[in-house]
């Protein structure tokens, strides 16, 4: 209904800049970022209405988010391998970053380990959330996180960022 | 959270701090939104957004030059409801808010012939742990579904004034918000009672 379009413009609007953020982190790059939650935002929207009403929209956006990045992450996969590497437009690493290391340790990671520590870190979600948004275990969310501090650990071996956790 | 973890949180944050967000292209979603969808029309929609804390509330405008502008009806919970029908002179609406609030709750457009120096003093929202308050005082306005702005006057602070601003909102056709401002007492002096 007409209503239900303009309180998701409102949305949209409320929601892109801290979404675009998380996204960011997620892809390692502002503009498949931007793409992304543009794709997410769009097929949302059919389901708008019943979301508005009777769910939380941002934790399905943050699901779809995080879903669709990894199908992305597949397509990519099957992507023919070439020795000219694309242009990259990753935030990390241009002058003004300020943590290019933990930037660089982040795009190490695998796609679940990455959001996990995304959602955890960033998005200061609970494990039971990050669980719900990954379609998982909280055992699962455990050890992927453990993993993943180990993981950033070996690439990071004299950062601070990481002192002292043990997972 | 250990320090430990902030250390890591602080890290991420300071890194998509850099992200720098440009505006949302809430045209071109809707607009794909609408083809895969297929069926959606929009139809003439007023939303009602409380600009300055960020807040959104939506409303439904309805066209038609016979029909008042603004509808305020006062609720049985001392709560106050504004529909807009359509931009119009607020006057009558504001006769009507004055009446019902004691002058705590005013309309006033933003292209309004308002000279310099009678909108009267803004007051800025206190800090507090969760940002400007004031402003996002409980129950202070909101909307329900059916396109109602509902206005609770006694929450506006004593020696204050509420100005209800509708602007346009950007990106969808028809589709407006409210700015929420507090004005020390007595508001706006150029508005019509």
């Amino acid at each position: 209904m007409p209503t239900e379009d303009v309180e998701y413009a409102v949305f949209v609007q409320r929601v892109w800049p801290e979404y675009l953020r998380i996204a960011t982190l997620l892809c390692g790059d502002q503009h498949e970022a931007e793409d992304l939650l543009q794709d997410c935002l769009v097929a949302l929207y059919p389901r708008w209405g019943k979301l508005a009403r009777r769910g939380d929209p941002t934790a399905y956006l943050r699901r779809m988010l995080v879903n669709r990045r990894v199908s992305r992450w597949r397509r990519r996969r099957r992507e023919i391998l070439t020795d000219r590497p694309p242009d990259s437009t990753a935030p990390s690493g241009e002058p003004g970053d300020p943590h290019p290391e933990l930037a660089a340790a982040l795009r190490s990671l695998p796609r679940h380990q990455r959001a996990v520590v995304v959602l955890r870190y960033y998005a200061d979600l609970t494990e039971a959330d990050v669980a719900s948004t990954l379609g998982c275990s909280i055992g699962t969310v455990k050890s992927q996180h453990a993993r993943a501090m180990t993981r950033l650990r070996a690439h990071m071996p004299k950062s601070d960022l990481l002192k002292g956790r043990t997972g | 959270m250990s320090s430990d973890d902030s250390h890591l949180s602080g890290a991420l944050r300071s890194m998509a701090g850099q992200v720098n967000a440009p505006a949302a292209p809430v045209e071109e979603i809707m607009r794909r939104g609408r083809r895969v969808h297929r069926t959606r029309t929009i139809g003439s929609l007023v939303a009602v957004g409380a600009v300055v804390t960020g807040a959104a509330v939506v409303t439904t405008m309805s066209l038609g030059p016979s029909v008042p502008a603004y509808a305020v009806v006062a609720q049985a919970d001392d709560r106050i409801s504004v529909t807009v029908n359509r931009f119009g002179d607020p006057a009558d609406a504001n006769s009507a808010l004055h009446r019902m609030t004691g002058g705590r709750v005013v309309i006033v457009l933003e292209q309004s012939s308002c000279p310099p120096g009678s909108q009267g003093e803004r007051m800025m929202p206190e800090s507090g742990p969760q940002g400007p308050i004031g402003l996002k005082r409980p129950g202070l306005a909101s909307v329900d579904s059916s396109s109602v702005l509902t206005v609770r006057p006694d929450s506006v602070p004593a020696g204050q004034v509420l100005v209800l601003t509708p602007t346009a909102l950007p990106h969808v056709d028809g589709a407006v918000s409210w700015g929420l401002q507090f004005h020390r007492q007595p508001g706006p002096t150029c508005v019509t009672r």
